[in-house]
């Protein structure tokens, strides 16, 4: 897919920015250490120039774009006094994880009018033709000269990775140059090859990766090989991203400093007022740290200042020393706010060093956006202090962004993957007495008892798997009249489960199979070949009618449990 | 159709004659196989020469089109001097150390009069800061000891120092970063209304209100702007909460 393009341009979708960088694909013969990565960083409406801009809309009344990124803040905080039919939208990227996936009693946000796959392909659609836009500017390469990477969370299934790459195509990148790059494996990418990290150049170093970003935290480990790297963990973690500290900001401790209805008030009074305060709080919340001695100081802007009543200006000022236009926020308070994400993370890391086992890690990469706070840097480092050493490299936040840029011109440095699920086909065997349950059993054409619902495994979990690597198998219709074969995909949490109906298994798509053509045909003559490729970051399935050649279609849409 | 190859004698022959014949139609076909197959050698190895060519074309078509796409990055280097690279990122992490620091010093002066009981105006508070900020982040070494009336006593003098520490790291990593980088203290010149891709309204100034002076620099490298001027702002005639006033 990358061999004809000029230019890789990776994508880093965040729930709370999204930013891209692009290299041409002449920078390969270069040591990635050495690669020319271009960033942009002067987006309109941007309080000061970053590489990310906000992952934000503003909608209409009709549901059509107005602004996107800090443009949509910006005329937000402007207009809406005025026009209360405008909507604002920020974090939906995290409305594509179903709320039974979001960890640790953490939800993902739900978005009133719109779905989460509306609201991210809005937004990748303005994305990528501002990006388009400024990587064509100056280097003279073509529309399909370009080859994307877009970046997704390791926790998203591939239910999630398949609408991730529906939003994308929907959005106008091209369905046959976009890769999907997994964020924690491209991250590894990113610090065993780019940070000049001396004790990742050998041959047999073990690592994990914590990407701990907005959204989410994503947790697993690699071992570095002669050509790349594999994978050895076992993908772990949840919604535990540092904009969850923001939720419990404004659900606990501006109502206790300010009144149980300032944030209501003040979204109705001064919509978009709370948004600088926030701003604020995102770069207070990086600089926190654990030995800490000055309180944390959120200045109020003249707007929400305005909302204020009197008596709470007087409340305020009377819990903050006199201070009544800013919230000063003490060392313990804050250390609170961030223990709620905390201890999870540090569960979680424990967890995956439980089941990684004996072996175990030389060392732990903290990488992402949230990897920049020093006080969860602090917190990780003494729980790991005896057990393994942890690393923050240089430029933690952008390890996403330079690693998705360095997959896309090498995908082949992943040299394998740990699979997350057993893979399998819903098939009928021959039935076994004493042992499948009779209301399973089905008779086929020749009157032989076969056994409904079992799994048959294509992968089984945890199993590694090199890139390319295909399962091939062949099947045959159980009955003579089939003149179409329904091909049904589950995947399985456990290894080699019997039959499809097991808690563990769910449903996740399938493939239908026009078989009329072969139909006078007796049906041991009528042979599918079911083909699952593995290794990519996505998963291609194709079923083929050996006699007549009919492929299906390979697109699978993965849909949520039936 | 017509075959070739050996016929059967029309008369009696004898069996060394028929051996002889047959051997010589033997020696005949195996001459021909032998000529068919260096034809076909020779068909070979001419196919195998033009798909070695073709190859080498292909590899020559592949290389001028590494080279093409190499060219084009270097003319992009060549013509956006100013685009963002690797190296700059770090620009990021001192700009939340400026913008800490700013803060920190603030809400460190506003306690040390706090402490005093004594009420400062919110214009005075501001003007203090930027004699700070200046004193950090003009020209020369940071010194804030005419500050000891203020921060008085063991403590203040530990945050004093602290504060002072935290500029001169600042100012070394931008000098290590680059060198073109500036702390911009003016305004442009007669200013009424923010410019807001350089400036922003401090603490609680209406971003509306007109320009008076400025609190914090900006920090600016190129013509990239990583922290804004925070500007000190007269408040808009009539407009509610005019003009901003101390409470508590």
């Amino acid at each position: 897919m990358t061999g004809s393009a000029r230019v890789i341009a990776a994508i880093d979708f965040g729930t709370h920015g999204t930013g891209f960088a692009w290299a041409f694909t002449s920078e390969r013969s270069r040591a990635p250490g050495e690669r020319r990565i271009n960033f942009f960083d002067d987006w309109i409406g941007q309080p000061a120039n970053y590489v990310k801009n906000l992952s934000a809309l503003l909608l209409d009344g009709s549901g059509e774009v107005v602004e996107w990124g800090y443009q949509a803040q910006k005329h937000f905080q402007v207009e809406s006094r005025t026009d209360p039919r405008l909507k604002y939208f920020q974090r939906f990227k995290m409305g594509l994880l179903p709320a039974k996936d979001a960890q640790h009693g953490t939800e993902s946000p739900s978005v009133p009018g719109k779905s989460p796959s509306e609201l991210i392909t809005m937004y990748l659609a303005n994305f990528r033709r501002f990006a388009f836009d400024k990587i064509i500017a100056g280097s003279s390469v073509a529309e399909d000269e370009i080859v994307w990477c877009l970046t997704v969370p390791a926790i998203w299934k591939d239910r999630e990775r398949q609408m991730m790459r529906d939003c994308a195509v929907a959005a106008g990148l091209p369905d046959d140059r976009l890769l999907i790059a997994v964020e924690p494996e491209v991250a590894a990418l990113y610090c065993r090859f780019d940070t000049g990290h001396a004790s990742l150049g050998s041959v047999g170093e073990r690592f994990m990766v914590i990407d701990a970003g907005g959204g989410t935290v994503d947790i697993t480990a690699y071992q570095t090989t002669d050509n790349g790297l594999s994978e050895i963990g076992y993908t772990s973690g949840g919604s535990l991203g540092s904009t969850y500290i923001d939720q419990h900001l404004i659900q606990t401790v501006l109502p206790d400093r300010l009144g149980k209805d300032f944030v209501s008030r003040a979204n109705a009074l001064e919509p978009g007022a709370l948004i600088a305060l926030l701003d604020d709080w995102e770069r207070a919340k990086r600089s926190f740290d654990v030995d800490q001695k000055m309180p944390i100081i959120l200045q109020m802007s003249h707007r929400l200042f305005r909302v204020l009543r009197d008596e709470d200006r007087i409340r305020l000022g009377s819990r903050q020393n006199g201070v009544d236009d800013a919230i000063v926020l003490s060392v313990a308070e804050v250390a609170k706010l961030f223990d709620h994400l905390v201890k999870p993370i540090l569960e979680l890391v424990d967890d995956q060093l439980r089941k990684i086992g004996q072996r175990s890690v030389d060392r732990v990469m903290l990488v992402g956006g949230f990897a920049q706070s020093h006080y969860l840097q602090a917190r990780l480092r003494a729980h790991l202090s005896r057990r393994v050493t942890m690393v923050v490299p240089a430029k933690p936040s952008w390890a996403v962004l330079l690693g998705a840029v360095h997959y896309g011109l090498e995908p082949g440095l992943i040299t394998g993957r740990r699979s997350r699920f057993s893979y399998g086909i819903k098939f009928a065997p021959p039935f076994e007495e004493e042992r499948d349950p009779p209301e399973f059993k089905t008779v086929n054409h020749s009157g032989a008892h076969l056994c409904n619902n079992r799994f048959d495994q294509f992968v089984a979990l945890d199993e590694v798997v090199e890139p390319g690597h295909k399962v091939i198998r062949e099947y045959i219709p159980i009955l003579q009249t089939q003149v179409e074969m329904i091909l049904q995909l589950y995947i399985s949490t456990e290894l080699d489960p019997r039959y499809v109906t097991q808690n563990s298994c769910e449903f996740v798509g399938q493939l239908t199979l026009d078989m009329s053509d072969t139909a006078t045909l007796p049906p041991d003559e009528r042979k599918v070949e079911v083909i699952m490729l593995f290794g990519g970051t996505e998963i291609n399935v194709r079923a083929r009618d050996v006699k007549s050649g009919k492929d299906v279609r390979t697109n699978i849409h993965f849909s949520q449990k039936a | 159709m017509h075959q070739q190859g050996p016929s059967w004698p029309s008369g009696p022959e004898t069996f060394e004659a028929m051996l002889a014949r047959v051997g010589k139609a033997l020696d005949e076909a195996m001459a021909g196989r032998r000529a068919t197959d260096a034809r076909l050698h020779s068909g070979l190895s001419a196919l195998m020469q033009i798909q070695g060519r073709v190859d080498e074309i292909d590899r020559h078509v592949q290389e001028l089109d590494r080279r093409f796409t190499e060219m084009l990055a270097e003319r992009y280097q060549r013509e956006q001097p100013d685009t963002l690279g690797k190296d700059d990122l770090e620009q990021y992490e001192l700009t939340d150390k400026i913008e800490t620091l700013f803060l920190d010093i603030d809400l460190a002066y506003r306690n040390a009069y706090q402490a005093r009981g004594v009420q400062q105006d919110i214009a005075e508070r501001a003007k203090a800061l930027f004699e700070i900020a200046n004193e950090l982040f003009g020209p020369g070494r940071p010194d804030l000891s005419w500050l000891a009336r203020e921060f008085a006593g063991k403590q203040g003098m530990r945050v004093l120092e602290d504060f002072q520490m935290r500029a001169l790291g600042i100012r070394q990593r931008a000098d290590q970063l680059d060198r073109s980088h500036s702390f911009k203290f003016n305004p442009p010149p007669d200013q009424k209304v923010l410019d807001k891709n350089l400036q922003k309204a401090w603490a609680r100034c209406d971003p509306d209100g007109e320009v008076a002076f400025v609190v914090t620099p900006a920090y600016v490298v190129g013509q990239r702007v990583y922290v804004r001027q925070q500007v000190f702002t007269q408040p808009v005639p009539g407009a509610p909460d005019s003009p901003p006033t101390e409470h508590g």
